[in-house]
């Protein structure tokens, strides 16, 4: 877990003060087209001469800022909905949970293909697209922990005493989904950026933007005349920041249950 | 209950899942803010053209019309016709589709093989380096970007050592395997694996197989990650569970006993999740195909996706959606089959 | 209860039994130096609160201790040969055939996927390959019969019997290949008092009728008394006390089977405040220096601290482990 924290960590920083950093301009199309690593630029250049350190250390940040819109909107959507799906139950919960249980099997990229196609490749429809597939999976978790608790000898008890839904919902309720809704985080934290790289590595996105998907979009056809450089770099960071998030979501589900190990 | 009236039901529970999927399908494709033919000729606004568009799109009808005309043409198999060339999209998907068939179906077989034996290796030699090898790999492998994965094989397999082609599904110029004809009856399925087999063309066979392997590991790999990880962290449990204590205390091989017992337990959870895996497998499948250049519903998709061309990103969806449905339950009739307790 | 078949040859001897689990907390001290004695066609109870090592004692006989995170020491003859350091190929053969477990928890000891019948058929072909699936199945139905449960039940799964019903199946599976001896580890606490009775006189019937030597893990005197012919108490992984079941009644030795033996609410005791012990079960990673029921025994005094109170003889088959019987 502490692995995955300090990827994670690293790439945003790297990410967030990628301006600061002094790299070159990763937009800036040069003379150099598809260089292999030299002293001048580092880490090669792309197929339009671009300097693939720049576009390294710049590349994350659409992706990060989609990351992290998705998942607030989908937990501000996703929990509250599960809460009041199990607290309601009867015909509303059954036909809610049908509805979400629809969207939950349908495939995530073939679903944000179509949504970002349609309204435009901005963070937020990208965001949002990911985000409505996630809610079903905030939804289920969140109303089964729900739906456990609220069964619970001790809540009963409370309830007798007089405690009110509100009091009951923060008492006991709460502190039991964090542990869920974390891991579920996390792991949408790594697959929306797995779908935004991959939509870009379609060729849907912005290409003018310093993406690393972006870069894999070009580095396709490069790479068949061997120029490894154009994919492996980008390609790594993805991979690393996917595997921190993926790493911190293990590393929290092996301490908050110890027979994992 | 039996097995059967658990099918029987569990078809019936199918039957609103599919409706409402198509329903959000529609609702999605036709309240868009603007007009698909406005957004498609954005550029050339010629009034006559507009006009056929959406005529033939029949977006001039109200609503509940064109949801009604929706669900009767979904029944008669007719999707409509695609914008960009106004071919039938049925047809245009069914000729599709064995080809993404193909590719899912083999990096599945290799997903859960591979995600089995290493979670149970892992499970069964718990603590131990191998065990700690397995755990990295199987995080690692469910993190690993498909298209990175395909891109390295490309790279290492094709480019650099020539050794597998790096995209299609047949050679250049090769003959598509012809299949079976027995007397007035051809059976041509378009899988081509499958084709070249009944066909006897084994040439043909090694061909396809060979460009079959890079995009079918690639991804069967990325989706072996969720599996081995699921199966290890359920064998911890089965190991430890009372009834293979029990069943040692018999006296059982050890084999039987971690098989029998153990991992036949571990599994069913993996079942359960093997539904999950397969929208995974799909979303997979368009970034592969694309990648590979591999003719199939994914990259189908992909192109018309491109073009706005909106009656055949519809009538791909809602086949995906119907294959979803279906694999769903086929997989709980698996999971009736391999749980009794689930039938009561 | 004496059984009527008692013979002199012992069929089981403990000798010296040390085993330890490592943990995360640190090392478990389960066994302590345990040694008993189990003589053909005899019901030997043995006694203890959880944690006493009253299972562990049991695994280790069955050879079930898993290499990590368990480590044990000691001698272990069953019918005369050594079972402790033989291969575990060998000890396959002689577990579930010669000697054989019944489980405390019958909902969780069967395996859910698979039919009963098919729990006796491949455990009956495992150490008989020579008997074929028909005359297996045959074998299975006489024993349900035994058991009181209808043989055409063969094909149904654990989950449609009712818990009584599967003890009765983990009973009939341990019979299935008339071992000659048997440990049940708890055999009734999952079950309720009604069921409890049944299981038990099922126990004894099957235990005559098959001649077996029994051994019977529990913390219930009463089962003890129902059931066994000599009892051992166990307490912090050590024996506190061995004795002839009418003996450790009437007259126990040891202030923790004295503390037990009152601890047992009776109708005749009427209103009486209920007696119970004080203080808590040992910690194992950390057990008391001395004798290991100390902190908690009403005539505890000086050398009780310091010195481990050796086994000493109380009379005819009888031996109990406190610094009081050496005090004259």
């Amino acid at each position: 877990m502490l692995a995955g924290l300090a990827m994670v960590v690293f790439i945003v920083a790297m990410s967030v003060l990628a301006p600061f950093l002094g790299t070159q301009d990763p937009t800036f199309l040069g003379t150099k087209v598809d260089s292999p690593p030299s002293p001048q630029h580092p880490l090669g250049t792309d197929i339009g001469a671009r300097d693939m350190l720049a576009r390294v250390v710049w590349g994350g940040r659409f992706l990060l800022v989609v990351a992290v819109l998705a998942v607030l909107l989908c937990m501000a959507v996703g929990v509250p909905l599960g809460l009041l799906s199990a607290y309601r139950g009867g015909m509303v919960d059954r036909v809610v949970t049908l509805i979400l249980d629809s969207i939950y099997a349908f495939p995530s990229l073939v679903f944000a293909l179509i949504v970002v196609i349609v309204f435009g490749a901005s963070v937020f429809v990208y965001a949002l697209a990911i985000a409505v597939v996630y809610v079903p999976s905030y939804f289920r978790v969140v109303r089964s922990q729900t739906l456990t608790v609220k069964e619970l000898p001790y809540v009963d008890a409370a309830k007798s005493v007089g405690a009110g839904r509100l009091a009951i919902i923060r008492k006991y309720i709460w502190p039991n989904i964090i542990p869920s809704v974390v891991t579920v985080a996390t792991i949408n934290f790594a697959d929306a950026i797995l779908i935004t790289a991959g939509l870009d590595f379609i060729g849907v996105g912005d290409l003018t933007r310093p993406d690393w998907g972006v870069d894999l979009y070009y580095g396709r056809t490069t790479i068949l005349s061997g120029a490894w450089w154009v994919i492996a770099f980008s390609g790594l960071m993805i991979l690393v920041t996917t595997l921190g998030f993926s790493l911190i979501s293990e590393g929290y589900a092996e301490r908050t249950n110890p027979k994992l190990r | 209950m039996g097995l059967r009236d658990y099918v029987i039901i569990r078809v019936l529970l199918t039957i609103p899942l599919v409706l409402i999927l198509l329903s959000v399908v529609f609702l999605l494709i036709r309240v868009l803010p603007g007009n698909p033919c406005l957004l498609k000729f954005e550029h050339n606004l010629d009034p006559q053209d507009l006009a056929t568009c959406e005529r033939s799109l029949g977006l001039y009808k109200p609503l509940y019309v064109q949801f009604i005309e929706y669900f009767v043409g979904l029944f008669r198999g007719n999707l409509g016709l695609s914008m960009v060339d106004f071919q039938p999209v049925s047809a245009q998907i069914v000729s599709r589709f064995p080809a993404t068939l193909e590719l899912t179906l083999y990096a599945f077989l290799i997903a859960v093989l591979v995600g089995i034996v290493l979670g149970s290796l892992g499970a069964t030699k718990r603590g131990s380096v191998t065990d700690g090898a397995v755990k990295v790999i199987g995080i690692l492998l469910y993190s690993w970007p498909v298209f990175f994965l395909g891109l390295i094989f490309q790279l290492i397999f094709g480019v650099y050592l020539h050794w597998l082609p790096t995209g299609g599904r047949l050679c250049p110029g090769c003959q598509v395997p012809q299949g079976l004809t027995i007397g007035s009856i051809h059976i041509q399925t378009g899988v081509y694996t499958v084709d070249s087999i009944l066909a006897g063309n084994l040439p043909a066979l090694a061909d396809s197989v060979s460009h079959l392997i890079l995009p079918a590991t690639a991804l069967g790999l990325v989706i072996s990650g969720v599996f081995i990880r699921i199966t290890r962290t359920n064998m911890l449990e089965t190991l430890r569970a009372d009834y293979v204590t029990a069943a040692r205390a018999r006296g059982l091989k050890g084999r039987t006993v971690v098989y029998g017992y153990a991992l036949r337990n571990a599994l069913l959870p993996v079942v359960t999740v093997m539904g999950l895996q397969f929208a995974l497998l799909l979303s997979g499948a368009v970034l592969t195909e694309t990648e590979f250049n591999i003719d199939g519903l994914g990259r189908f998709l992909v192109d018309r996706v491109n073009y706005l061309d909106y009656t055949a990103i519809q009538g791909a969806v809602v086949f995906i959606a119907i294959l979803i449905a279906t694999v769903a339950l086929l997989i709980d009739i698996l999971y009736a089959y391999l749980d009794p307790r689930v039938r009561l | 209860m004496a059984s009527k078949t008692i013979t002199t040859g012992s069929i089981l001897r403990v000798e010296d039994l040390y085993v330890e689990y490592r943990s995360d907390r640190g090392t478990a001290k389960a066994v302590q130096g345990v040694s008993l004695e189990l003589k053909k066609g005899e019901t030997l109870g043995i006694v203890g609160e959880s944690g006493s090592g009253k299972s562990t004692l049991g695994f280790a006989v069955m050879g079930l201790l898993q290499n990590p995170p368990a480590r044990w020491s000691g001698k272990i003859s069953f019918e005369g040969k050594e079972i402790s350091s033989i291969g575990e190929g060998e000890m396959r053969r002689i577990r579930g055939n010669k000697i054989a477990m019944i489980f405390q928890d019958p909902m969780t000891s069967l395996n859910p996927v698979m039919k009963i019948g098919s729990h006796f058929v491949e455990y009956i072909r495992t150490h008989e390959p020579s008997v074929n699936e028909e005359e297996a199945i045959k074998r299975t139905e006489a024993i349900m019969r035994d058991l009181g449960i209808s043989p055409s039940r063969i094909n149904d799964y654990p989950h449609q019997f009712s818990g009584g019903m599967r003890q009765r199946v983990m009973i009939g599976l341990a019979l299935a290949l008339k071992p000659h001896l048997i440990i049940a580890d708890e055999p009734t606490t999952a079950l309720d008092v009604i069921v409890e009775a049944q299981i038990l006189e099922l126990l004894k019937e099957l235990k005559e009728k098959y001649s077996l030597s029994l051994v019977l893990i529990t913390h219930n005197m009463g089962i003890v008394a129902q059931m066994a012919d000599r009892v051992a108490v166990m307490y912090s992984g050590k024996i506190a006390e061995v004795a002839p079941v009418l003996k450790i009644f009437e007259e126990p030795k040891h202030p923790y089977t004295q503390a037990l033996l009152q601890s047992i609410p009776t109708v005749e005791a009427g209103r009486r405040v209920l007696k119970v012990i004080p203080g808590s079960p040992p910690d194992l990673t950390n057990p008391p220096k001395g004798c290991p029921f100390h902190p908690r025994c009403p005539y505890v005094f000086a050398i009780c601290h310091d010195e481990e109170p050796k086994l000493l003889s109380t009379g005819e088959e009888a031996m109990a482990a406190c610094h009081l019987l050496s005090r004259k």
